[in-house]
């Protein structure tokens, strides 16, 4: 007998009982996930949504002033004294309804420059900036990189408001500041003392040619040097800062003019730990100023609620500007006070919270058990604490905060992995963490969920209502192909598999070490984790590997600007292996010279402009007396190698392999000429499209092009489970993973690979001609690592998870897998499951990676053609979610024209 | 060596969500012994490859005209018109050769069962726990040797199986293959036997003897769910849903999923030169699904709308 229905549900645990006769409840059957804030919550993300991006001078003006007043001084103390005049002056800013406080600037969402580290670009727009109507910056990515033209982002002057690097907005009378200030900086900034050293390595006019090709994105050590690393926040909950205080005096006493066994560096721990004390006696004055206005907002108040709200947040500021906090409340404000304060410490992006869950479980633990707050005000507060971190605005030129990270901050949350001990380490917070970023869908904190085997089964399934939510997160971390990363890479430092457990993801997917620290609460011990180790995705910045391909096949020259780029290799490239030998040179060449010259603006950075506070909040500086430029953190291995464009280079390199060398259909002349006449397309300029979906034909193309044009598109690609793709694909992994070992970073530790495109593959894509996988001039590349190119995976998710995993993540730092799914797809609780499944599949394959889209595509051409309609719409982007309307269009366009999986 | 078993298949989809508990990889085999004229894979019908022509990707370079050698391809309106009684004949498809711009690509493919169990192998890994491999068509049981023979590989491999069956198939056959089938969901397109043939071409008398003797059958404990695919003034009655429901009961089952109708079809029409006769047909209204949902309840089994389904 065949079995009935009823048997092989009940087999599987599900009770139909009530579905006889009945109807079903709608969460069986309709769940379409959509939770809203709390009221409170409600009003204060209204108010963000109408503020825009604005810059002013007190932090710049207050440093500048101190730094020039002490030109005398040791550098650390020098900067330390700058550092504490900038924050003891800056304006506190306190909005009604909220609960948490504080910020960057006096403003809902403040930033400001940092002439010290790169002036440049403010000395070109002077005059510009003068005549208010300043275009985008001048450097080549500048040019190719362009906001959103909506949300909060000010593009363009108005009124009294003058926009500065296409993205914020500053008062008129505010300019002549501003310029002054960066001309006080002539000479002095990081950017131009590290020039006047890189110009000294040979090579050094290659490297311009490499910039100016746009072959590399962008210099990393004046542009963000720090960042895409995981704060560490144990110090000041373990001891308060008068604690910390305390301990500095001591240890001045202890090693005032002792060498300490260390004749290079040893006396200098006196001066960090005096400079550690200035900071933080700077931050605690900022944390006073703005205890100072809440209790003066609590006097003036007429409603009496809010005004007992202002005196308890006065209380709980003055309490933590000096002690261990006592309650969860002062923990997260402890924390949203200690996340600003490094941020305003350096120009950052990508300065992750880590795994904040499992940081502030003591105080929740304990709150919850007194019944000194309940679950909800919880959430009300976590909730709020994203309308915060989404405020955040990083501060660098366009080409830096729109080519590559489409404004974004990077804040992000982990959730998930393991304890000490090796067991799950999810907690009940991090349950309220994943509802608050449902109720309150903003684009900070990403969130990051650290996948084990162990983790319990309602926490992913959580998390799968999350990812329908549309906001794009959390994405997916494969918690063992990282600790495997951890345990190969930093062997060279002795990293122990306890210390591989504290990971944590800084930035969008940059995997780092993470140590475990003690808290003590009321008499009971907490193990928890916290960065430990040196930014991450410092060093060779976004290499476009097409882009080099380009210039392997025209020996050397830049299609777009004819520039000779590399000098001539002369070579015949009659066989696929010497076209793939050309281009290891010159990507070890690239390589080589960016290698030294970051070196340089690095170092010129750890001397004149290192971290003090983030240094100091880092195991173990503390300890040592040693900041982060004296390889005073527990790990110092962090540099590396940064690719772009990885699938369009395959895709490219395979159908050169099958079409030019081995089938010989055509010549390599022929693919040369095609690519030069773009196959007989318009630019994508000219259409102002950067989706190859867009292109166009030249109204005189004669279609000579067209029988190779569709030979190419034919020829194998990535994504379809095609030996002949992947192969090309294995070989390249297995060669760069290793030769990234080739390059040291200024603390002579060995480089990784780092494989993310941010929003690069944009803008580099903008600069690159036509590939030999068929795609257009200035169409963005296949975006992320592991991301088919938009249409090509023909074969379905299966073929595509498989083709990506041929080769061994663990190799690398990251790698990345963005998805784009229709949300009929996963609908109801059987898609939630589904899903699951998926991700669960490729995480045991090895995938490193994995997010999704949930969203129609129709919709997204919807926002693209009425903006105005969409302010809050969220998508993913790669390795990070950002508001739609505040992306650039080339990213817009890669985003319209993945590959969307539908189920059937 | 005898030359290795083949199947003719027009589509493999992985990730597949509705077609069987869990995720799944469906494979369409093409061929079909009903003509129903709402049919949304008119590409499943025939036992051979088909070329299928994008109007939108066609950019009237006239490539394919030159090359066709049978005189089959004509311009009407700027755009080609196929004569598809020659293109019956034809298996070298150079039209499809010329073609620059996939504008023209070829429906149907030969798989051996060994490629066929190779694309499973690898995708069992996405299943999850509780998925398969699919068969559906056209009627995936048409090709009777292949599959008969794929579905017994499956078994060996522990693979879950599903098919989606008209049933209307040779009856000893049918019986004899579902010993390697695990799931089965069959249509049940009407219950009237005049009704059925009308627009399917076929009286269900074979079908609903099939149905009854799968049920039925002492030695099979696969799981068998009825579909309808509800079309607007043809099935949709209450009536005839209240007919389907009570003679799933009557044979012991409990199951019941309509299926809406859809236009989703209808691209595949015109790129099969063929005329949509459905394009002004209104998929049935969401009230009145409900109306025929509560229908079959009341008769006492599960009834599921679409893919509002439990597994």
């Amino acid at each position: 007998m065949a079995r009935t229905f009823k048997e092989v549900l009940s087999e599987a645990g599900i009770s139909m009982d009530f579905e006889a006769g009945g109807k079903a409840p709608a969460a069986l059957t309709d769940r379409e996930i959509q939770r809203e804030p709390h009221e409170r919550v409600k009003y204060l993300k209204e108010r963000y949504m109408e503020a825009l991006s604005s810059i002013n001078n007190e932090f710049p003006y207050w440093y500048t002033r101190e730094y020039m007043r002490n030109d005398l001084e040791l550098p650390v103390v020098r900067r330390a004294l700058a550092l504490k005049a900038g924050f003891s002056h800056l304006t506190p800013a306190i909005y009604p309804k909220e609960l948490l406080t504080m910020r960057k600037g006096p403003f809902v969402r403040g930033s400001f420059a940092m002439p010290w580290l790169t002036n440049s670009f403010f000395l070109a727009q002077g005059d510009a900036l003068y005549q208010a109507a300043m275009k985008s910056g001048s450097a080549s990515a500048g040019e190719h990189s362009k906001f959103g033209a909506g949300g909060g982002n000010v593009t363009q002057s108005f009124g009294n408001v003058v926009s500065v690097a296409g993205k914020f907005g500053v008062r008129q009378e505010e300019v002549g500041i501003l310029v002054k200030l960066a001309h006080m900086w002539q000479d002095k900034s990081v950017e131009q003392i590290s020039n006047r050293y890189e110009r000294m390595v040979p090579g050094y006019d290659i490297k311009e040619q490499v910039m100016r090709s746009l072959v590399c994105m962008f210099d990393s050590g004046f542009t963000l040097p720090q960042g895409r690393e995981v704060i560490n926040y144990y110090y000041p909950l373990e001891y308060g800062f008068d604690g910390i205080v305390r301990m500095c005096e001591e240890k001045m006493a202890e090693c005032a003019g002792d060498a300490g066994g260390d004749g290079m560096v040893g006396t200098n721990r006196l001066y960090n730990y005096y400079a550690v004390k200035l900071v933080i006696e700077g931050v605690q004055a900022w944390i006073e100023n703005y205890a100072a206005e809440a209790r003066r907002l609590a006097g003036v108040t007429p409603d009496k609620q809010q005004a007992t709200e202002y005196a308890a947040m006065a209380d709980r500021l003055h309490h933590i500007a000096h002690h261990q906090p006592r309650t969860f409340i002062e923990a997260l404000q402890m924390v949203e006070t200690l996340h600003i304060a490094v941020v305003n410490e350096d120009a950052i992006s990508g300065m992750s919270v880590g795994r904040l869950g499992q940081v502030l479980y003591p105080w929740f633990e304990q709150d919850i058990a007194a019944g000194r707050i309940s679950e909800d005000e919880v959430l009300e507060l976590l909730e709020q604490d994203r309308i915060l971190k989404t405020s955040i605005d990083p501060f660098a030129s366009t080409g830096v905060v729109g080519g590559v990270l489409s404004g974004n901050s990077f804040n992000t949350l982990s959730v998930g992995g393991v304890n000490r001990r090796g067991e799950s380490a999810v907690n009940r917070l991090e349950y309220l963490i994943l509802e608050a970023g449902v109720r309150n869908a903003m684009p900070q904190s990403t969130i990051a969920l650290h996948y084990d085997e162990r983790l319990p089964e309602d926490f992913l399934l959580l998390a799968m209502d999350v990812i329908k939510s549309g906001a794009g997160y959390p994405a997916f971390m494969n918690n063992d192909v990282a600790e495997q990363f951890f345990m190969q890479h930093y062997a060279c430092e002795n990293i122990t598999l306890e210390e591989a457990r504290a990971w944590s993801i800084g930035g969008c997917l940059e995997s780092q070490p993470g140590v475990w620290k003690t808290i003590h609460l009321n008499g009971k011990a907490y193990e928890v984790p916290g960065g430990a180790c040196q930014p991450t995705s410092v060093g060779i910045h976004f290499l476009a590997m097409p882009k080099i391909l380009e210039l392997t096949l025209f020996n050397g020259v830049d299609q777009r600007t004819k520039a000779q780029v590399y000098p001539p290799h002369n070579r015949k490239l009659e066989s696929y292996e010497e076209v793939w030998d050309q281009f290891k040179l010159y990507w070890q060449l690239s390589c080589k010279v960016l290698e030294l010259c970051n070196n340089l603006q690095h170092d010129i950075w750890r001397k004149n402009n290192m971290a003090v506070f983030n240094s100091m909040l880092k195991p173990g500086c503390l300890d040592s007396g040693h900041l982060i430029n004296e390889l005073g953190y527990r790990f110092n291995a962090t540099y590396n190698v940064e690719s772009c464009g990885t699938v369009t280079w395959v895709n490219s390199m395979a159908a050169l392999k099958k079409l030019v060398f081995e089938e010989k259909q055509f010549t390599l002349d022929e693919v040369r000429e095609a690519m030069v006449k773009n196959f007989g397309f318009k630019t994508a300029h000219e259409v102002n499209s950067f989706s190859i979906s867009d292109q166009q034909k030249r109204e005189d193309d004669d279609g000579r092009f067209n029988r190779l044009h569709f030979a190419l598109l034919q020829a194998p690609k990535y994504g379809n489970d095609d030996k002949a793709a992947d192969e090309v694909l294995l070989e390249w992994e297995n060669w760069f993973c290793d030769d990234c070992a080739n390059y040291q970073s200024l603390y002579a530790k060995p480089m990784y690979a780092c494989q993310i495109s941010v929003s690069t593959h944009g803008a580099q894509g903008s600069a690159t001609c036509a590939t030999p996988d068929g795609r257009l001039a200035g169409t963005t590349y296949a975006d992320a690592s592991m991301s088919a190119y938009p249409g090509t995976d023909r074969n379905g998710p299966f073929a595509l998870l498989s083709s990506a995993t041929v080769w061994d993540h663990s190799m690398s730092q990251n790698s990345q897998m963005n998805v784009k799914i229709h949300p009929t797809a996963i609908r109801g609780p059987e898609g939630s499951k589904k899903l699951l499944d998926l991700i669960r599949a490729y995480m045991r394959k090895g995938g490193f990676h994995i997010q999704f889209n949930v969203v129609d595509t129709k919709v997204l051409r919807d926002a693209q053609a009425h903006p105005e309609n969409y302010r809050d719409l969220m998508v993913r982007v790669a390795g990070f979610t950002q508001y739609w309307v505040e992306i650039g269009k080339s990213v817009q366009d890669e985003l319209i024209a993945r590959t969307e999986y539908e189920g059937f | 060596m005898d030359e290795p078993l083949k199947g003719l298949i027009f589509d493999i989809q992985g990730h597949s969500l509705h077609d069987g508990p869990g995720t799944r990889t469906t494979v369409f085999l093409k061929g079909c012994p009903l003509k129903c004229d709402w049919c949304c894979n008119p590409e499943g019908i025939h036992r051979y490859p088909e070329m299928l022509y994008y109007e939108s990707r066609c950019v009237r370079c006239g490539h394919c005209i030159d090359a066709c050698p049978h005189g089959a391809i004509s311009v009407v309106d700027g755009l080609a018109r196929h004569d598809r009684e020659k293109c019956a004949h034809c298996d070298s498809h150079e039209c499809v050769a010329a073609c620059y711009h996939e504008g023209k690509c070829l429906t149907g493919k030969y798989y051996t069962v060994d490629e066929l169990m190779q694309i499973f192998q690898r995708d069992r890994q996405f299943w999850g726990g509780k998925g398969g491999a699919s068969f559906s068509g056209g009627e995936p049981l048409l090709q009777r040797h292949f599959i008969r023979e794929v579905l017994r590989r499956c078994k060996e491999a522990m693979i879950h199986t599903c098919i989606e069956t008209t049933s209307h198939v040779q009856p000893d056959f049918y019986l004899d293959v579902m010993q390697y089938v695990d799931w089965v969901f069959t249509d049940i397109k009407h219950m009237d036997p005049d009704a059925h043939k009308a627009r399917t071409g076929v009286d269900n008398a074979r079908i609903l003897a099939n149905i009854e003797a799968l049920a039925k059958k002492e030695d099979w404990n696969g799981v068998l769910v009825v579909r309808v695919p509800v079309i607007t003034g043809y099935n949709d009655s209450e009536e005839n849903i209240r007919a389907t429901a009570r003679f799933i009961r009557g044979i012991g089952m409990d199951a019941l999923n309509l299926l809406p109708f859809h236009r989703l079809g209808e691209s595949k029409y015109r790129q099969l030169d063929q005329c949509y006769p459905f394009a002004e047909m209104k998929p049935p209204q969401d009230a009145h699904m409900r109306a025929l949902q509560r229908a079959a309840l009341d008769e006492g089994i599960y009834c599921f709308v679409g893919h509002e389904t439990p597994f």
